[in-house]
């Protein structure tokens, strides 16, 4: 597995098509928390969104970067498809935990803001919650379910921005709201915990359905 | 021993590509499929390859280590050709080292053109189906799966190629491969299928299957002269004979008229056609088609 993930990550490099999420991740973070003051939780919403939406773009990078044709030969080299996606999906997990650090570490190196332990995990949680949700909705809206570009960015917008937006809709919008407030981070981590619990549930399930939808299409 | 049993195959609600197909992969056997462009035979064998799931039926056997080379190789990366079998290598689960070694080991072998450093989307399409080769081959495979694999290939690569199916079947692998020219398969297979409109039929070693037979010659002075055909590469054709200025053909009766058209479009005369009435037993030493 470790192999295959390398290959996936050394694939996705050389195509540079990863780019594109990583600057929208980095610019829209630097912009909303230069000089940023305040509660560091309402700043991690920032974070945490922008990290929902970049990692549903890096997954649909990392899942199309490869031809078809040449995938079938890599499900038959990894030993089955599904390896092939597992690999897929931890190299997404990987790279949006590395984002997470930068979008934890953004706001307090470049703002002004009174920050704890219970701050950090709080706004940990919440960005691990946007990232595999991100991650989830990403693979939902790659070429092995939506075969068709337009249509599997159209959806992607569409999701990806109902997501957050839709009020009350688990896992990721109750967490925004709740970020978005003044209560004290200790007192939101069993919340956070909860609703991330949700969104890997979500995930799997999208792995799940892409998994069974891919192998319809072979 | 890798076995599919009533195994059928369609995407969707479309039509049945693949009908009903009982086949077995004995190990130590080159397994020629014959048939012609769009018959099933890259579905049949992307079943084989573990890619596919039929819609119907079973398999069983399947072996662990397969190596499967499809009809082209879509390069569209900037990973160079060792690199890239590096990490093949490495999935397979070989050393970092020992992957390196092999893969230049192989790239020479089959007389790569364009350098080990050359970005893959930079190399022709027979540069690209040699990486392609060579990946199947990173590590020993149980089965080997090729789809058309000598085309593209320069004659080198076809020799090597030849030498490769031979030496996997000698290790007591098996080696699938496909080709629409049945001169080619019955120089490479050991045993045969045909694939018609999504049937898989045996094709016995011994028997021929009913053929047709074709005389050209060049019509004279006064016409112009024929174009000169390489009627190896026609579809349906089993067997070439006569000199410059007269050919005999054999070739499947269903790819005849198709053949007979190239033939008068080219300005041959055709002199002759002849059919075989029913199945004829081959002459003794002779394989099943040369």
């Amino acid at each position: 597995m470790v192999a295959l993930i390398r290959y996936q990550l050394a694939a996705v490099v050389h195509g540079q098509r990863y780019v594109a999420p990583l600057l929208f991740f980095g610019i829209v973070l630097t912009v909303f928390t230069v000089n940023d003051g305040g509660l560091l939780t309402n700043t991690y919403v920032v974070s945490a969104s922008t990290l929902l939406i970049s990692m549903c773009w890096l997954t649909v990078t990392i899942v199309n970067h490869e031809d078809p044709v040449r995938r079938s030969i890599q499900s038959v080299t990894a030993g089955g498809a599904g390896r092939v996606l597992a690999a897929e999906m931890l190299l997404a997990l990987l790279s949006g935990v590395v984002l997470l650090g930068f979008g934890l570490a953004f706001p307090i190196l470049l703002g002004q803001h009174r920050w704890g332990g219970a701050d950090l995990a709080a706004g940990a949680l919440a960005q691990l919650n946007c990232a595999v949700t991100g991650i989830a909705i990403g693979v939902v809206c790659s070429r092995l379910v939506v075969p068709r570009p337009g249509w599997s960015l159209l959806l992607a917008l569409v999701v990806v921005i109902a997501v957050p937006l839709i009020p009350g809709l688990p896992p990721v919008n109750p967490v925004l709201t709740m970020m978005s407030g003044t209560r004290p981070a200790a007192e939101m981590l069993p919340t956070l915990t909860v609703h991330l619990a949700v969104s890997i549930l979500v995930a799997a399930g999208c792995v799940a359905l892409t998994r069974h939808v891919a192998s319809r299409h072979d | 021993m890798l076995r599919l049993t009533d195994v059928s195959k369609r995407y969707g609600s479309g039509a049945w590509v693949l009908d009903r197909v009982d086949m077995e992969i004995p190990p130590g056997q080159s397994v020629g499929i014959l048939g012609s462009n769009g018959s099933g035979k890259s579905t049949l064998l992307r079943i084989l390859a573990g890619i596919s799931r039929p819609t119907r039926g079973r398999i069983s056997g399947m072996p662990r280590l397969i190596g499967y080379v499809p009809d082209r190789f879509p390069a569209a990366d900037a990973m160079n050709p060792i690199a890239y079998l590096v990490h093949i290598g490495r999935i397979r689960g070989l050393g970092g080292d020992e992957a390196r070694r092999r893969g230049l080991l192989l790239l020479e072998r089959l007389r790569l053109a364009g350098g080990i450093r050359t970005p893959i989307r930079a190399l022709s399409k027979g540069n690209a189906q040699k990486v392609a080769l060579a990946q199947a081959l990173m590590t020993p495979p149980e089965l080997l799966i090729l789809d058309e694999p000598w085309s593209g290939l320069d004659a080198g690569a076809h020799q090597v190629l030849g030498e490769i199916i031979a030496e996997t079947v000698r290790a007591g692998g098996s080696v699938v491969f496909t080709d629409h020219r049945e001169s080619v398969t019955g120089a490479h297979a050991t045993m045969a299928y045909r694939v018609d409109q999504g049937r898989v039929l045996r094709h016995q070693p011994g028997t021929r299957a009913p053929m047709a037979h074709v005389m050209l010659t060049d019509p004279g002075a006064e016409f112009r002269s024929p174009s000169r055909i390489d009627w190896h590469e026609v579809d349906g054709v089993a067997g070439v004979g006569g000199d410059g200025g007269q050919i005999q053909l054999r070739v499947h009766p269903a790819a005849c008229d198709d053949l007979l058209m190239i033939a008068l479009r080219g300005g041959w005369s055709v002199a002759e056609v002849r059919r075989d009435h029913a199945a004829t037993p081959a002459r003794d030493g002779e394989r099943w088609s040369r």
